[in-house]
């Protein structure tokens, strides 16, 4: 078994996808572990050869080189090796391919990609904004997939008249918006302090949250399903 | 009374409506967008989408319809909000992500209306001086005046006048004060303004369309005539959604019936049944005959198909898209991917699984590639006893379906 080695960047991601596909390597990874039984090739990222490569998935098909975004924006382990499934069949059929749905390694990959959608979807109504002093909302999400890049439209077009910080915790990333100008950053030490009308803001809805629920038709099962333990930590209701 | 009391016992009031959809619309503004498929913002502890700021702007009410919390004869306590108030904490739930807009709905404080003046002044204000451009839900009081319903639509998304109670003999019944009339006048007069709309498309007029409610279990009405009233008013009145609320009880009333529970399988099948009607091209007929209820124990496209055993088993790698939509196990998503996934390869019963299909369910009425899976020797309680003994984790054939139907039953679609 021959085996890639890049750096995990997304420039190293397009570059091993295309050794791979076109020299044949069966496997890609961005940790080096001591391999007994794969032969190794540790892969030097080269920028303007993935801009090359993007092209030309983007020629074989506009949905192809969407899912191939959206893998490495899974960031679940061994994303590369869906995506290299997938890409064979691209390669092969061209558009045709999303159609080859009984296929594992398309439809490996359309159940991911839909997952890392379905959660950016999610969190555009999970994610609370939090008033700080001078007006600035801010909110905290931590979420399984790299998301931030496919929320940026959606609050842009939506706040876009308000200073407003989305940050990723885990991958100590940012949305930052100003009237006219959003971007995603790195940042880290988030220091928050809260306007006063913050507190009184949080109580009236989470006492609202809890006034609405009817009784006689309690299922909490149900209601854990939609809102998963794992994000409520940052959910201003469940807190 | 302060803001925080106001806000419990207007939600508290409110609460009873089943409707929560924020989508249909897309609207973009300086603050605030409407999403065309709509967004939950948060499940509630019963499991019900919230996605609106839910509220009345009174539950001082002149009316006394008996399965209500809000009463005139109820002894409870009693509020209003003023038009800011609406309108500021529209804006501070929104501006932090909790909600997508507003639902506004009311008592009838003295009459209709003068109820839906105040109402329309408090979405007015949100909209022209907040700048608000969020989703607006906006309760049509029966009984009003066509040029005010004519102004509501122009400052919401989308409307509803709710029926509550299916036929005319249970509405002087349990409410008195109201009649079909007053119901379905402002109905009938959004629905054609809503076509008039469409067809010049001049400006945002209720662009979520209008949708209703009906009460399950208030009265002794069937569900045949429960979704005879639903098709009606897909087809005749271009309804988006009509919403099932399962009867609960919260005022001792004689002309009440005595549960303990509210029906929620029935509701549940009648939403199910809802589906049919309006994706899977079902006729009414089909799922109920006439005077009946639905069968509890299965779902409504299985009872269906139990009936009608003598249309099975379909071959997976042939059979339209209607026939497919029709197969017990096959949702519309996996119904799509059939047909996209064979046009590539013979379908094998391997391939079941990889494409999202139930297959211990579906087997019973399919053969692949001429082979049939199911029970060797075919009969029709054999089948039904194992699909009884199947029991589903979800509610619908595939699990996306099943995630957009139950944000749908309260919520988004
Ligand atoms: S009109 Fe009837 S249903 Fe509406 S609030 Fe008054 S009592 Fe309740």
């Amino acid at each position: 078994m021959k085996k890639i080695i890049y750096d995990g960047s997304y420039f190293g991601y397009l570059n091993a996808l295309e050794k791979a596909l076109k020299e044949n390597f069966g496997e890609i990874s961005s940790k080096e572990e001591e391999e007994l039984f794969a032969e190794c090739f540790n892969l030097e990222t080269d920028a303007k050869k993935a801009g090359a490569f993007a092209n030309e998935i983007r020629k074989l098909s506009a949905e192809a080189f969407k899912k191939t975004q959206l893998l490495y924006l899974s960031e679940t382990p061994c994303f590369e090796n869906t995506a290299l499934g997938y890409l064979k069949n691209a390669y092969k059929y061209g558009p045709a391919a999303e159609n080859n749905l009984a296929d594992k390694g398309v439809s490996r990959a359309d159940k991911l990609c839909k997952k890392v959608l379905y959660e950016s979807h999610r969190f555009k109504g999970f994610i609370r904004f939090s008033e700080l002093e001078g007006g600035i909302m801010f909110a905290k999400i931590a979420p399984e997939h790299n998301i931030l890049p496919l929320l940026k439209s959606h609050f842009r077009t939506r706040f876009g008249r308000l200073n407003f910080v989305i940050y990723d915790e885990k991958r100590n990333r940012a949305i930052i918006n100003r009237p006219g100008h959003c971007e995603i950053m790195e940042i880290s030490d988030v220091k928050l302090r809260f306007s006063e009308n913050e507190k009184r803001t949080r109580e009236l809805w989470k006492n609202f949250f809890k006034t609405i629920e009817i009784k006689e038709r309690k299922k909490p099962k149900l209601q854990k399903s939609f809102v998963p333990l794992k994000y409520r930590r940052n959910i201003t209701e469940f807190e | 009374m302060d803001i925080f009391e106001k806000l419990e016992t207007l939600a508290n009031s409110a609460k009873y409506d089943a409707s929560c959809a924020s989508s249909g619309s897309e609207r973009k503004s300086p603050f605030g967008s409407a999403h065309i498929s709509g967004i939950c913002h948060s499940w509630s502890g019963d499991g019900r989408c919230v996605s609106l700021l839910k509220i009345l702007l009174t539950n001082h009410c002149e009316y006394d319809c008996a399965y209500c919390i809000n009463r005139k004869s109820n002894d409870i306590k009693r509020a209003i909000f003023t038009d800011d108030e609406i309108a500021r904490l529209t804006v501070e739930f929104y501006k932090r992500n909790y909600i997508e807009g507003l639902f506004l709905s009311s008592a009838v404080i003295k009459n209709p209306d003068f109820t839906m003046e105040l109402m329309i002044k408090a979405v007015r204000k949100l909209r022209l001086e907040y700048h608000f451009g969020g989703y607006v839900h906006f309760k049509i009081i029966p009984g009003s005046d066509s040029r005010l319903v004519n102004e509501a639509m122009r400052l919401a998304d989308r409307i509803s006048v709710n029926i509550e109670l299916p036929d005319h003999k249970s509405l002087e019944k349990l409410c008195p004060e109201k009649d079909k009339y007053s119901i379905l006048k402002p109905m009938k007069y959004a629905s054609d303004k809503i076509l008039e709309n469409k067809k010049n498309r001049r400006e945002k007029f209720a662009p979520a369309g209008q949708s209703t409610q009906l009460i399950v279990g208030a009265d002794d009405n069937t569900d045949s005539k429960i979704l005879n009233l639903a098709d009606h008013l897909y087809r005749n009145m271009f309804l988006k959604r009509v919403y099932y609320s399962g009867f609960v009880r919260v005022n001792e009333d004689s002309r009440l019936p005595m549960v303990k529970e509210p029906p929620l399988l029935r509701e549940h099948r009648l939403y199910q049944a809802d589906w049919l009607l309006r994706f899977y091209q079902f006729k009414v007929d089909e799922i109920i005959g006439a005077d009946s209820n639905l069968d509890l124990r299965f779902d409504p496209k299985t009872a269906w198909a139990l009936k009608n055993l003598d249309r099975f088993p379909v071959e997976l790698n042939k059979a339209d898209y209607e026939t497919l939509l029709r197969v017990p196990g096959i949702g519309l998503v996996s119904a799509k991917k059939i047909i996209k996934a064979r046009r590539f390869s013979n379908l094998r019963f391997e391939d079941l699984k990889t494409l999202g299909i139930s297959a211990k369910k579906a087997v019973y009425f399919l053969t692949l590639n001429g082979k049939y899976y199911g029970l060797k020797t075919e009969n029709k309680d054999k089948i039904e006893n194992l699909l009884l003994e199947y029991k589903q984790d979800g509610l619908f054939d595939d699990k996306t379906a099943e995630k957009t139907y139950l944000s749908a039953n309260t919520g988004n679609l």
